[in-house]
């Protein structure tokens, strides 16, 4: 069933369609078998540093090569475009054509990344039909959408969080409960909690702009309430993100081969949790394919952790 | 601990003697018998919780009958994580749960299966203390514990099954063996079939338990035993969404159960299937590979008829006439497959949220027959408001108007401070 159907989905497969990477889709279910090696690993390359030395996937072309030094990029140009060119020629006959990383190379890489990348310079027939690939250059085409930003201010002043609660309309103060004011805005819509050594956290805004301006906006009512409120050290402290990468995903697997970053405990929660380390980021990875991206200062960390994990979960697609 | 402070203040001499007065601890200097120090406390009391947690480790381990490497290891991780600051400050019940979790650590270490719930359970731990320690534990000591495999807990789950015939009608026992082996297939199965990724372990076991037990000895007494009735009978607790996991379950087996090929005539529904059942976990391979196949080519077929290319504002067109030819045709596999690619390309066309970066449109891949509940079901979602992200520079113009807004008058303030007045004067 599964090799029919590979067959037959790649002819469906426009060379630039599929975002991303080669999908080497072997009869023989991923659970199964950890342990096949590339029978095109060619010497005269250099395979990557495989940071674990754990079973390999079986889907080697799909690797994340950014950890691979600047230089090999150059020495691999003229070969994408000779092979993309092979590509179109070529339908029946899956030859391998080793992605590139291309112009997504992020500085380093110090995710353990599922395969070596077995170097293959030139299209050869191999030993068993793979479909052909697409250079992994190509980004997923999924852009996650940022969901929360939570940042903090510095009013500079310090604050009568009981005359604030009862001059404020849309403040509210349970001393009991929680010692700050918490205050909501309509536009853009956002919550703040402001203490009475005039520190301030905002949170809820979608973009970073508007958490600046929710700030900004906190800050002038508490200006307004008669306190010399100022606009200090304005920080982002954490941007929250999601996707959804549109097919189920074996989280047995991705444990198992990803355990120094994976915990995955169904008894506790039904998604994964994956620590990558580069960027520092946390991702909540869940059967569905629904994948939440928390703990970035910036939004491009979000989008680089998104493509680290691409990959590795294109790995886990089952076909 | 008990260490005595120093050499004898009287007469120097470094002689001192523990010694036992009334069962209260004294230091006594040999030569010239002054009491050095006494009614010093013998242990903090952080050292006597440890002790207390050591013990409950080792009567744990005792009861549960591992091996002494666990128990070893779990005695060893607890001294490491008892001190360490996460731990070292922290409520009783936490430390009575950080028991549990090093056991539980160890046992995860040694391949030895054995769920959360258990451990809580014979610790008579709080559920939600236990889940926050063993994160934190995990976290803080940097381990890694390799997650329980089912197949593992099957055998001990289905142990605890009363179902031997002294104990219930001849009819509903069942030897465990079989029964086991039984429910390893079915819970095989379910896992191809995504029922078990990101699903609490203990329903599934359960389901699949009396999934076996019905199909072992499908008569009709037994069928009209419910899931609760059997748990009553074999005196275990149903977990809540066991029933939901057999409903599932059974709906699996039904797709599947229409492959065979000396069921064409036959009605299959969930009331039904358990006759069928050993059959279809005898062939379950070719019958999920057929399934698949079949289900690939009727998409296929589909996707030919109705629209020669896959562009994005035709996809959301597609939704409705694949639903309508697809209720047209009395096929096969048709009714519960119907659904399936009815709800998959419905929720392929709602794409809402993504920013397509490709200006062209992917060709659309064919949607698994099985996919994970929570995709075959999505929840009716209220539109998440996409948000046509404000076009804020953050460094706008901010209204006095807008601030205002959020200001109370002068004279809303006086007649909050009045009723609060009259509130407190009342109370």
């Amino acid at each position: 069933m599964d090799g029919e159907s590979s067959l037959e989905s790649y002819f469906d497969q426009s060379i630039v369609g599929e975002n991303s990477q080669c999908l080497y889709t072997p009869a023989i279910d991923f659970e199964g078998d950890l342990s096949i090696r590339s029978p095109l690993h060619s010497s005269t390359f250099i395979s990557a540093p495989v940071e674990q030395n754990k079973a390999l996937t079986e889907d080697f072309s799909v690797v994340d090569l950014s950890f691979l030094p600047d230089e090999l990029s150059v020495q691999d140009e003229p070969l994408r475009d000779g092979a993309e060119q092979q590509e179109s020629d070529v339908r029946d006959s899956g030859f391998v054509c080793m992605a590139t990383p291309g112009e997504q190379i992020p500085s380093e890489s110090s995710m353990a990344l599922p395969g070596a990348s077995p170097f293959c310079p030139l299209p050869m027939t191999p030993m068993t039909p793979m479909t052909p690939m697409t250079p992994v250059s190509e980004s997923s085409g999924i852009v996650p959408q940022l969901q929360n930003i939570v940042s903090t201010v510095n009013l500079a002043c310090s604050l009568d969080l009981k005359s604030i609660a009862l001059r404020a309309r849309n403040a509210e103060y349970n001393p009991k409960r929680f010692a700050a004011v918490i205050m909501r805005i309509r536009e853009p819509r956002t919550t703040a909690l402001i203490f009475s050594s005039g520190k301030m956290v905002c949170t809820g805004a979608k973009s970073e702009e508007q958490s600046r301006l929710a700030a900004r906006k906190y800050a002038r009512v508490v200006q307004k309430l008669g306190f010399p409120a100022k606009f200090l050290d304005f920080k982002i402290q954490n941007m929250v993100g999601s996707c959804d990468v549109r097919f189920p995903i074996r989280l047995e697997g991705l444990v198992l081969t990803h355990q120094q970053f994976s915990s995955y405990e169904p008894e506790l929660f039904p998604g994964l949790i994956y620590r990558m380390v580069k960027p520092r980021i946390v991702l909540l990875i869940f059967v569905s394919g629904k994948v939440v991206l928390t703990g970035a200062k910036e939004r491009s960390e979000i989008y680089e952790a998104f493509e680290n994990i691409y990959p590795i979960l294109k790995g886990f697609k089952k076909v | 601990m008990m260490q005595p402070s120093g050499p004898c203040p009287e007469c120097g001499s470094s002689q001192i003697v523990e010694d036992s007065l009334y069962s209260q601890t004294q230091f006594v200097c040999e030569d010239c018998g002054a009491v050095v120090s006494e009614g010093l406390l013998t242990t903090t009391l952080s050292e006597e919780k440890h002790l207390n947690g050591l013990q409950r480790i080792r009567s744990l381990c005792r009861i549960l009958r591992f091996s002494s490497n666990i128990e070893e290891s779990s005695e060893v991780l607890f001294k490491k994580a008892y001190y360490h600051p996460a731990f070292l400050s922290t409520h009783t019940e936490k430390k009575e749960a950080l028991a549990g979790c090093c056991v539980l650590v160890a046992c995860r270490q040694n391949d030895w299966p054995i769920t959360m719930g258990t451990i809580s359970y014979l610790l008579q731990a709080n559920g939600e203390v236990m889940h926050k320690v063993y994160t934190e534990l995990i976290q803080k000591l940097h381990l890694e514990t390799p997650p329980t495999d089912l197949t593992q807990l099957i055998e001990s789950h289905c142990n605890s099954f009363n179902l031997s015939p002294s104990s219930c009608p001849d009819l509903f026992s069942e030897d465990t063996t079989r029964l086991a082996k039984r429910a390893s297939e079915l819970l095989e199965l379910a896992d191809e079939t995504w029922l078990v990724t990101g699903r609490q372990p203990v329903p599934i076991l359960t389901a699949v338990t009396y999934m076996s037990w019905l199909s072992l000895r499908p008569v009709v007494s037994r069928l009209n035993i419910s899931l609760i009735n059997f748990c009553k009978i074999a005196k275990v607790p149903v977990p809540a969404p066991a029933s939901k996991r057999l409903i599932e379950l059974q709906d699996v087996l039904c797709k599947l159960g229409q492959g065979l090929p000396w069921l064409r005539g036959v009605k299959l529904d969930r009331k039904s299937v358990a006759k069928y059942t050993e059959d279809i976990l005898k062939h379950r391979g070719i019958l999920l590979r057929q399934a698949m196949r079949k289900y690939e080519e009727e998409w296929e077929n589909e996707q030919k008829c109705s629209s020669v290319s896959l562009s994005d504002s035709e996809e959301d067109v597609q939704g409705p006439p694949l639903k309508k030819t697809k209720l047209d045709e009395p096929s096969e596999g048709a009714a519960s497959g119907d659904q399936d690619k009815g709800v998959s390309s419905n929720t392929s066309g709602h794409k809402g949220k993504e920013v397509v970066l490709n200006s062209e449109k992917k060709k659309s891949q064919c949607p698994s027959l099985f996919l994970p509940p929570c995709l075959q079901n999505p929840h009716p979602r209220r539109e998440r408001e996409v948000v046509a992200e404000l076009d804020v520079f953050g460094d706008e113009e901010i209204l006095d108007s807008e601030i205002d807004m959020y200001i109370r008058t002068p004279e809303e303030v006086q007649a909050l401070c009045q009723a609060q007045a009259k509130l407190t004067k009342s109370s």
